[in-house]
């Protein structure tokens, strides 16, 4: 008699065996969360013989157990309108002492919390609830309620339950993976459509201007940055070139940088001279300043009637100019402080003749903190030297420049954008 | 550690002494312990931010200042800074922003006329 018993449990035990290779197979077939869920709990409910069954997972936010599926009768209004604390009731106390629990009434056990069934008119009485553990971390909870054939739930379905519920809880914590990589991908995707954006806001092409040739260069760092520039045609003498720098990095620094381009494209019409369309666009930036958010930016107007460049310099780096002899000037000028930061400043401009073969260099800290895999700067000195000893005409020298910039720094991935604009005098008129 | 924060009352107002990098990642943690200043500080004539640590700063540890210089200005207060190290003073003469900061030698020399 003691041996067809013990057979019998033996039996029992492979055929509990097979079905969790099948269970396996079954919840780690898909690395769809909701599908993963839904496919546990209605596995439980089949394998345990239960009335009921449910999956609640913390919510890492706010601590709170979450029903995420709850199969039979009354699941709909449970996953509706439940939500329990960490130590509230039976699956609150299980999620936080992380041991699962075996109650055959559980009318009888002081944690029942017996809201759910008054509120849904059902009665709950044999009970397994069981933590969902990844790597002893405890991400949730899973239960089933009542046996079908009226027995309570014994040890043998408390250890099967177990084994169900750390295979659910391994494919669960996978699918959780594979959403947030989804996720993170979609961003990645995101981020390169804001770059592409960005660029669009950029001049497609070189202005025309009788007697002057215009060439630009713009790296994006691997974010979406802040650097920018322009040119505005003016009238038939006239342009407007501008280069800048937002602060920071990322989606809010282009953002700004896109309204500071339109302001900025209006106020050079408007207003009477570089100087004070700066102190316009100051006083916008600083009535809907964010986080201290500022920009830097150099404003020139080019007159190709007279060959004078009138500028306006907010914080940003001095142009240079090689003169047709082979000297470089730096022109710090007047200027003043970056925009956005105090309203009502005032601009100082400074107006520079140019003579034929005379180039002007804009540039981004892009370019001067361009770093190498030691950690150097590539620096004014450098970049000076180049200017001085490179082509001696606009589109030639900015490829000297880069070309400098990308041997000094070899495969360093750079942090920062980098802008340069060359612009000069043609030699011969 | 890439900033260290140390944050101490005086009679004319908070004062927050930077070292390290006040860069992209550094920069929330800076901000936070001035925004904490303010709570603490609220009604103070000043803030001072001692800058003598700082080894590096971009834009984002700028900004950071501008957002707490208008900030003060709201408030009726003053930010004060004490003390720029060399990398910080190259950066505030090239971006010509000495001329927006109030920029002291020491804590004493800040806390007068106030």
């Amino acid at each position: 008699m003691a041996k067809s018993s013990s057979v019998a449990r033996l039996e029992q035990k492979i055929k509990r065996l097979h079905t969790l290779i099948d269970v396996n197979s079954l919840i780690s077939s898909s690395l769809n969360l909701d599908q993963i869920l839904e496919n546990v709990m209605t596995i439980s409910k089949q394998v345990m013989n239960a009335d009921a069954s449910s999956l609640m997972l913390i919510d890492e936010k706010t601590s709170e157990l979450v029903y995420q599926v709850a199969l039979g009768s009354v699941g709909e209004k449970l996953k509706q309108e439940f939500r329990l604390k960490m130590g509230q009731g039976i699956a609150g106390t299980v999620a936080q002492e992380g041991q699962p629990l075996l109650i055959a009434d559980v009318y009888t056990h002081p944690k029942f919390f017996r809201g759910h069934d008054e509120a849904t008119g059902y009665r709950t009485r044999s009970m397994i609830a069981v933590p969902l553990k990844v790597r002893d971390r405890i991400t949730g909870i899973a239960q089933v309620i009542n046996r079908l054939d009226g027995e309570v739930f014994d040890e043998d379905d408390l250890e099967l339950f177990i084994a169900l519920c750390s295979m659910a809880a391994i494919a669960i914590e996978n699918a959780k993976m594979h959403r947030s990589l989804m996720e993170r991908q979609r961003l990645v995707k995101d981020m390169e459509f804001a770059r592409t954006v960005q660029e669009s806001f950029l001049p497609q092409h070189a202005p025309k201007v009788v007697n002057y040739t215009f060439s630009s260069h713009y790296t994006p760092a691997q974010e979406v940055g802040g650097d920018f520039y322009d040119f505005i045609p003016l009238d038939a003498a006239r342009t407007g070139i501008v280069i800048g720098d937002v602060s920071g990095k990322g989606v809010p620094a282009a953002l700004y940088m896109a309204k500071l381009g339109s302001d900025l494209r209006t106020l050079a019409f408007t207003e009477k001279n570089p100087a004070a369309a700066m102190g316009r666009l100051n006083d916008l930036l600083v009535e809907r300043s964010r986080r201290g958010m500022f920009a830097t930016l150099l404003y020139l107007e080019l007159d190709s009637g007279t060959d004078r460049i009138s500028m306006a310099n907010a914080g940003h780096l001095p142009p240079l100019i090689r003169r047709a002899g082979g000297t470089v000037e730096k022109v710090s000028g007047t200027g003043g402080a970056p925009l956005g930061i105090l309203k009502g400043m005032q601009f100082g401009q400074d107006t520079t003749a140019l003579a034929p073969g005379d180039i002007v260099v804009l540039y981004t800290d892009g370019i001067v903190e361009a770093m190498n895999a030691r950690e150097e700067l590539y620096g004014f000195d450098r970049l000076e030297d180049v200017v001085r000893t490179g082509p001696a005409e606009p589109d030639a020298l900015r490829a000297a420049i880069i070309a400098g910039v990308n041997r000094f720094t070899g495969l360093s991935q750079q942090h920062d954008d980098m802008t340069l604009v060359c612009f000069g005098t043609l030699q011969e008129r | 550690m890439k900033i260290e924060i140390v944050s101490e009352k005086t009679d004319a107002g908070y004062l927050l002494k930077l070292k390290g990098d006040v860069d992209m990642s550094s920069s929330p943690e800076v901000r936070s312990a001035l925004g904490e200043a303010f709570r603490q500080g609220k009604g103070a004539r000043a803030l001072f931010v001692d800058l003598s640590q700082v080894r590096y700063m971009d834009s984002s540890g700028i900004a950071t200042l501008v957002e707490a210089m208008q900030t003060c200005m709201k408030q009726g207060a003053r930010l004060r800074l004490i003390d720029l190290s060399p990398a910080v003073r190259d950066v505030f003469e090239m971006a010509r922003l000495s001329s927006v900061f109030d920029i002291f030698a020491s804590v004493s020399d800040a806390a007068k006329g106030l």
